[in-house]
């Protein structure tokens, strides 16, 4: 296959060594279809122990290298180099969006997961039911099983996180992945936790802060139809909690 | 450099499914952390696809299941840990779902099942081609709803330990830099696989073997390492894994001469022959000649149409588009196989007990030993969800009883000299060709097919490789995110596993489920219906011991598909 040689400008900051940010650029030799983290682990094994980025499964699964390459949210391990070359056959690396920086391409993601926390995440059993032991029955009509495992599909990888203009602005916001896993469970036949969850989501930084830009549909790398699942959000707490925790 | 004691009753290291579910499992009244060297839900656990096996069905058995496993494991299962496993899968599978698995459902409302490797009856339960993912979303969802702490981005480096007793471990808080010790009457290690000795893998980067070299290291020994599992169906390139599910629900193979070339190797089960047959036969057409250019055969799913492509098998959909660019519902996809599990690990027993005092282990860096020497599909789930619940209650019973020993504070200062002599080395070379190197060895020498010579170069590659480890260095000086530092322990780690893997497959003068030797091309119970055990003796050298299989009701018989 041929290979061919292009420039990484990696966004670099150490808050202990360096004042500010700055650009550093590698050479580094790819073959069609590399991705982005390949390049990457080769700049690190090979020319720069130093460069920090958070990288597990190489195939889009664990969620752990988002960064902004060539200025969009995206998984270093899902892109390919020849994808995102500028002009100048640069593929241009920087941190995540909306969470600040700590060293180079590592970015603190405390708000992220508080936010994640927030939501009560996990499936609210009804109170009197006890565990079972044989099988328990479910039968969801194919639309509605599809989308809840769409929206199962979230790897945390904090992309719509870094997407999202509404996080930007406001970092109360709860953002769209809190609120496509609140979505998770409240479209969970199964789930008695709506009266727990609306505390949250029918709230001036709950569900009601969104303002379906779609940005977060569109960086998802699973495809998770989010803006959608807000929207259901949206409709539900108008029926069931209307008043509940706050408002608008 | 700071450097800090911290103290729990019981701590867990890896926060995958079985160190999860072993926390889950710990008594609430006694304190308790889990470790983890990246964030919970980056654990590999989330990469399984296929599914979990259980005998649901009324017209299943769970000593079905059990034989389905002892077979596929070449007769090397500890048939006592088999049956515990087996009949334990149901409730496990009940236990999932309440706490709010979302598993794949048939027209009646029961959970699906499908075929799988090696199995008598389709009794893989799953979530599309995601089941790992939904299982361990479900855990993290009970550890955060329960408020289990999990000390995120923590590298454990060594076990504490005072004689035969545990005392905690030393890490390294990637964050800031500092040396840790934390202090606990019981540990677990659910650390999981060692992958990246492997070129070609599935595995993730942080699959490094940590826990079993640390383990090896602090005495306690190292059961079944010669059987490593290579994955039949992988993508060339990225070696991206390929759901055995996708077999499992018809998929077909073919070679370059579309002939569906299984029927030469396991007539009746054909594609859903257990994985060390499936392997071995695509390999050998490779071999043969009857491959593609650049090592690979076809998988081929057109004919399960669209509908069960996208909603069934909707993951290995999107990396057939995202890495090879090809649509599997109008086109074959490339696949060969690649290095997925290590059958072998931490010696323990069929409650997750090692010998060392208070040391438990669970999950891929354990072998208890329920895969032998080949593990079928959809146990590994279910071996992390069983053993990782022993070991959670055997260690809030030890706790209970015993009140520990106390830190060895040398512990920390060994871990903190190592570190400073580290970044106090110039112009060293770095790990980064040093691991390539182990890795390259790995693959060619010690991979599907083995034999004495191969076995001895690669012995003596590695120990090359380790000689130049020693006087290797780092780049990065600095304390915090120090990534250099941590691939250059973890590439320590390696090395150490790399000559137990080849020193055991060396000895091991006989094949057996996924240890194929070809100047020993037949199983040989008379000499080798054992567990090789391997620990290091006083000179740091490799010691062998033997233990015998556990044999309860399947007498080992020629294994045939």
């Amino acid at each position: 296959m041929a290979e061919s040689t292009v420039t990484f400008r990696v966004f670099r900051y150490n808050p202990v060594t360096d004042e500010k940010p700055y650009w550093a650029l590698y050479p580094v030799t790819v073959e069609p279809g590399d991705p982005v983290l390949m390049g990457l682990m080769r700049i690190r094994e090979e020319q720069d122990g130093s460069l920090a980025f958070r990288a597990s499964c190489r195939s889009g699964i664990c969620g752990s290298d988002a960064m902004v390459i060539a200025g969009r949210s995206r998984l270093a391990c899902k892109t390919q180099i020849l994808h995102v070359l500028n002009a100048q056959r640069e593929v241009v690396v920087e941190p995540l969006r909306n969470l600040s920086y700590v060293k180079d391409l590592v970015v603190d993601q405390t708000p992220f997961w508080e936010k994640f926390y927030q939501v009560d995440p996990w499936l609210h059993e009804d109170p009197l039911s006890k565990p079972p032991t044989t099988e328990r029955l479910m039968q969801l009509p194919e639309s509605e099983f599809d989308d809840i495992s769409k929206a199962s599909d979230c790897i945390f990888c904090q992309i719509c996180y870094s997407e999202c203009p509404v996080n930007g602005m406001d970092r109360a916001f709860l953002g769209p992945q809190a609120l496509i896993k609140a979505f998770r469970f409240e479209a969970d036949p199964r789930d008695h936790g709506t009266p727990d969850r609306a505390r949250t989501l029918n709230n001036q930084e709950g569900v009601w802060k969104c303002r379906t830009t779609f940005n977060c549909t569109l960086s998802c790398p699973k495809g998770i139809p989010i803006t959608k699942g807000i929207q259901a959000l949206k409709r539900e707490m108008l029926t069931v909690g209307l008043g509940r925790g706050g408002g608008v | 450099m700071a450097e800090i004691l911290q103290r729990y009753d019981v701590i867990v290291i890896g926060a995958g499914l079985a160190g999860m579910r072993a926390a889950l499992e710990v008594d609430p009244r006694l304190s308790c952390a889990v470790i983890s060297k990246v964030y919970p839900v980056r654990s590999h656990s989330v990469a399984a696809q296929g599914g979990i096996n259980a005998a649901l069905d009324p017209e299943d058995n769970w000593k079905d299941h059990a034989f389905d496993t002892i077979k596929g494991s070449d007769y090397l299962a500890d048939q006592d840990a088999a049956e515990l496993m087996c009949e334990d899968a149901p409730r496990v599978v009940y236990e999932m779902e309440h706490w709010g698995t979302f598993f794949s459902r048939r027209p009646d409302g029961r959970i699906a099942q499908r075929s799988f490797g090696g199995q008598g009856y389709p009794r893989a339960c799953y979530a599309a081609d995601k089941t790992g993912r939904a299982l361990y979303q479900t855990l993290f969802e009970q550890s955060v709803r329960r408020n289990i702490t999990v000390l995120k981005e923590f590298f454990v480096m060594s076990l504490a330990t005072v004689e035969d007793q545990v005392a905690g471990v030393v890490c390294l808080e990637i964050r800031t830099g500092a040396v840790v010790g934390i202090a606990a009457k019981a540990v677990i290690f659910a650390t999981g696989g060692a992958g990246m000795l492997y070129l070609r893998t599935t595995n993730p980067y942080i699959n490094t073997g940590d826990g079993m070299a640390i383990a090896y290291r602090a005495g306690v020994a190292l059961k079944d390492m010669e059987f490593v599992q290579f994955h039949p169906t992988t993508l060339p390139g990225m070696n991206v894994l390929i759901t055995e599910g996708a077999r499992g629900e018809g998929a077909y193979l073919y070679n370059r001469d579309h002939e569906r070339f299984m029927v030469n190797y396991a007539e009746k089960l054909m594609e859903v022959a257990p994985r060390d047959i499936v392997s071995r036969a695509i390999e050998t057409e490779i071999n043969q000649g009857r491959g593609f250019d650049g090592g690979y055969v076809l998988l081929d799913l057109r004919h399960l149409g669209e509908n069960v492509i996208k909603h069934r098998l909707s993951e290995i959909y999107d990396f057939a588009i995202t890495y090879k660019g090809i649509n599997p519902v109008q086109e074959p996809v490339p696949v060969q196989p690649g290095q997925h599990y290590m059958m072998g690990g931490i010696a323990t027993n069929k409650y997750a007990e090692t010998t060392l005092v208070g040391f438990y282990a669970a999950g891929e860096c354990a072998a208890v030993s329920v895969h032998g020497a080949n593990r079928l599909g959809a146990n590994s789930l279910l071996d992390t969800l069983v053993f990782g619940r022993w070991a959670g209650i055997q260690a809030s019973k030890f706790v209970q009883s015993n009140p520990g020993v106390e830190f060895p504070t040398e512990a920390l200062r060994t871990q903190s000299a190592l570190i400073r002599e580290l970044k106090s080395r110039h112009g060293a070379e770095p790990y980064g060709p040093i691991r390539r190197a182990l890795r390259e060895t790995m693959t060619t020498k010690v991979g599907t097919f083995r034999d004495a010579e191969r076995l001895r170069q690669a012995l003596d590659a590695i120990e090359e490789l380790e000689e130049r480890y020693q006087r290797a260095g780092i780049h990065d000086r600095g304390d915090i995110f120090n990534y250099d530092l941590i691939g250059f322990i973890e590439t320590g780690f390696l090395i150490d596993l790399g000559k137990v893997v080849t020193t055991g497959a060396l000895m091991r003068q006989e094949s057996r489920g996924a240890h194929a030797r070809t100047d020993y091309p037949h199983r040989d119970d008379q000499k080798f219906l054992i567990h090789y055990l391997f620990s290091p003796n006083s000179r740091g050298q490799l010691s062998k011991t033997e233990e015998p299989v556990v044999i309860t009701h399947y007498e080992p018989k020629e294994r045939k598909y």
